[in-house]
């Protein structure tokens, strides 16, 4: 087994990403987890093709060009007087939203890049046969989320804008760690997290009935592989020492903070301010006043608000300990989430499509119940 | 690019394995070929699960004390003098039989196994997207071809056996090479062209209805797996160098080689005769006397022969030329394989299993099939 994997159920087992050669030793096959039978077997009703406008049709038009994807009152930049008083004219507030919407997809479709190269890596290291064909099989659903990403943005835009630099900074870091756990709460809780939360607030609020239906498909194999993560942190986390679980949550604190704040900080947008006439310096500087201006109590609250969506997942994985509790505290209160329940912000939405995705895939046949519980 | 990858066609665009950057190039996404999507539109419908009774129940029983799973003329070494001596009861022939069969379907498992992982390393150099899609797709059908073996193996002897010391070397060396050619030619063209071979005699020849649905099940993904590997050859053997051809054509001699010792090498079976109190240098000594170049030979021109069908897509795919032929024209004549026309041996197998696999998939609904992946 690699060294500092930190697994404590068998089935998250891992060796060194060169190590081939433990994988054909005789008891691992019969020795193979059924924790993700169910997964593995659920991907047939939840199959879906971006290459079939069955599925999904990218040539149904948006009006891009005059049409903002979303309402104006999600997009928080608008609430700084000086942005929303620069941006008059209703044309160069569309093209500032659209723009927006398109470094947000952009950012997807670089992470599922991410998640694509992620998921394939676990397959060298996980040792479990049944954990190794969930990875596999969530290397073929990360794909098509490539291409059906990399669809709608040629569709709407043409090209994707560059990853930003704190985002590929964790991908690379995560998808070269041959450590199991780095992989499994960078990607699968956090990384996952964060996109089912993105989904969510994307399927809810923009306007483009492709981007929608996009959403809800993507989430149909979303909400699977963040359970994933959901099954390793149940069998893992209760069975750490004090070192142990040390070292998880500061990783975990330290993927959050790549992923909260450094991604979304005002210098990481700088450079789309420019354009609209804006100077970067101010709007930076405009952010920076309204957050120290706000009432220092005031919680995010929005049920789908992406980082309270990760926040939750990470208290209820038990990762969050007083150690790191007063960094999180800053924007959820954690007592309330901690009394909510365990179902995810956008299981209801992945369940609908997968009764959506039924209804194509099995005509006149299946019937079945629909469930994301993976257990 | 890697250095070495030996890429003609954009398609088949490599990096190397850690170089996770280039994935996130803009234009790639743009620039995705279109070369794989029907193969990959395909895999739904010849979707299948191991876990699923209804497409496959590995609790079907079999006779294993009386009954052979495979037939008793593929065990080469039974047929000698000293090992008919040895095992002269019915039984003993068919534990024999049946523990050789064991053997075969270990190698199996642990090539299925070696599939899954070199294509998941695959997705880590292919650039172009359409091609990663492809090798995420390859992968995740692997995995459920392990679950499978590993299943049969389970329900028929308990346990695999090791994999053979020059399989396993072979394995090793394809899936860490960041060579895209060798990987290509060593997996997609002949470990698959291989188990296309392989699991063509075994549905033709087996006793054991569970052996049969199993290996055309796989072959519903190993015939558009092999196509991957053909395609590659027709974007690229036409466009090499001298040097460049020569390099892959004597990799691709060299994995041959090591596939053809491994199967049929009589030092392979080694454990077997131990097994059964056998003194394996008599039986080896045997063997040699038995399996001349052109007994061989005579073997081969049956259809479905294993390495017929290997040297035949070699063949197909104009990587053999006069620096090699001699080499393969030991087993096989080429000029009449030439003669032969492109479709594989397991084609039509697997074009009825993606039939059977349509009824369950998709009742009411079953469409024409085709192989043809471009």
């Amino acid at each position: 087994m690699a060294d500092g994997n930190i697994t404590k159920d068998a089935m998250y087992g891992a060796v060194a990403p060169d190590d081939f050669e433990s994988m054909l030793e005789l008891d691992r096959y019969g020795q193979r987890s059924t924790a993700f039978d169910k997964i593995i077997s659920a991907t047939h009703d939840h199959f879906w093709d971006p290459l079939d406008p069955k599925y999904i049709d990218f040539s149904e038009p948006f009006d891009v060009a005059n049409e903002p994807l979303m309402p104006e009152d999600q997009v928080p930049l608008f609430r700084l007087p000086y942005v929303n008083e620069t941006l008059k004219d209703p044309a160069q507030r569309v093209a500032f939203i659209n723009h927006m919407q398109l470094r947000n997809f952009s950012s997807i479709l670089h992470g599922e890049q991410g998640a694509l190269n992620l998921s394939a890596s676990l397959c060298h290291v996980l040792k479990d046969q049944g954990a190794q064909e969930y990875a596999a099989n969530q290397t073929r659903e990360e794909a098509r989320h490539v291409t059906a990403f990399a669809r709608y943005v040629k569709a709407r835009w043409g090209r994707p804008v560059e990853c930003g630099a704190a985002l590929k900074a964790l991908l690379i870091e995560i998808i070269e760690a041959p450590e199991v756990y780095k992989k499994i709460v960078g990607m699968q809780m956090l990384v996952e997290g964060l996109a089912m939360g993105a989904f969510s607030h994307g399927y809810r609020y923009n306007r483009d009935p492709v981007a929608r239906k996009l959403f809800q498909l993507v989430m149909t194999d979303e909400a699977f592989h963040h359970k994933f993560g959901k099954i390793w942190a149940d069998r893992t986390i209760p069975h750490l020492t004090e070192a142990e679980r040390n070292l998880v949550e500061d990783w975990t604190a330290h993927c959050a903070q790549k992923l909260f704040f450094d991604r979304g900080a005002p210098n990481q947008m700088a450079e789309m301010f420019t354009p609209f006439g804006l100077d970067p310096e101010r709007v930076t500087a405009d952010i920076i006043e309204r957050r120290r201006q706000r009432d220092p109590n005031r919680k995010i609250t929005s049920e789908t608000n992406i980082f309270r969506v990760l926040i939750k997942t990470l208290l209820k994985a038990g990762l969050i300990t007083q150690r790191t509790r007063g960094f999180y505290a800053m924007y959820v209160d954690l007592e309330e989430l901690a009394g909510e329940g365990d179902r995810m912000v956008g299981d209801d939405i992945a369940e609908d499509g997968i009764r959506y995705l039924q209804e194509i895939n099995f005509k006149d046949g299946a019937r079945r119940g629909v469930s994301i519980a993976a257990e | 690019m890697a250095d070495g990858n030996i890429t003609k066609d954009v398609i088949y665009d490599a990096v190397a394995p850690d170089d996770f950057e280039s994935m996130l190039e803009l234009d790639r996404y743009n620039a995705r070929s279109t070369a794989f999507d029907k193969i990959i539109s395909a895999t739904h419908d010849h979707f299948w699960d191991p876990l699923d009774p209804k497409y496959i129940d590995f609790s079907e029983p079999f006779d294993m004390e009386n009954e052979m799973i495979l037939p008793e003329e593929m065990v080469i070494s039974l047929q000698t003098p000293y090992v008919q001596e040895r095992l002269p009861t019915r039984k003993d022939k068919v534990r024999f039989v049946n523990r050789f069969a064991l053997r075969t379907f270990s190698s199996i498992l642990h090539g299925e196994q070696g599939a899954l992982n070199l294509s998941a390393s695959l997705c880590h150099v292919l650039k172009d997207q359409g091609a990663q899609e492809y090798a995420a797709n390859q992968t995740r059908e692997e995995a459920r071809h392990v679950t499978a073996f590993a299943k049969y193996i389970k329900a028929r002897w308990g346990r695999p056996v090791e994999c053979g010391p020059t399989l396993k070397a072979l394995l090793v060396e394809i899936i860490h090479s960041p060579e895209v050619y060798k990987k290509i030619i060593g997996m997609q063209m002949l470990v698959e062209g291989l188990a296309m071979g392989a699991f063509a005699t075994i549905y033709n020849q087996t006793a054991d209805p569970l052996a049969r649905k199993l290996t055309q099940l796989v072959m519903t993904d190993e015939a558009f797996h092999h196509k991957f590997g053909k395609i590659w050859a027709d974007r690229t053997i036409p466009h090499l160098t001298e040097k460049e051809h020569e390099v892959i054509e004597l990799w691709a001699a060299q994995c041959f080689q090591t596939l053809l010792f491994n199967l049929v090498g009589p030092t392979q079976q080694r454990s077997l005769y131990e097994e059964f109190g056998l003194d394996p240098e008599r039986v080896i000594e045997d063997l040699k006397e038995l399996i001349t170049d052109d007994t061989r030979r005579e073997n081969m021109k049956e259809q479905t022969n294993i390495f017929r069908v290997l040297v035949k897509t070699l063949v197909n795919a104009g990587i053999i030329t006069e620096r090699t032929r001699a080499f393969y024209a030991m087993y096989v004549d080429i000029d009449e394989l030439k003669g032969e026309g492109d479709k594989m041996v397991g084609d039509e197998i697997a074009e009825e299993g993606i039939k059977f696999l349509q009824e369950i998939n998709f009742k009411d609904r079953a469409k024409n099939v085709l192989i043809a992946a471009e």
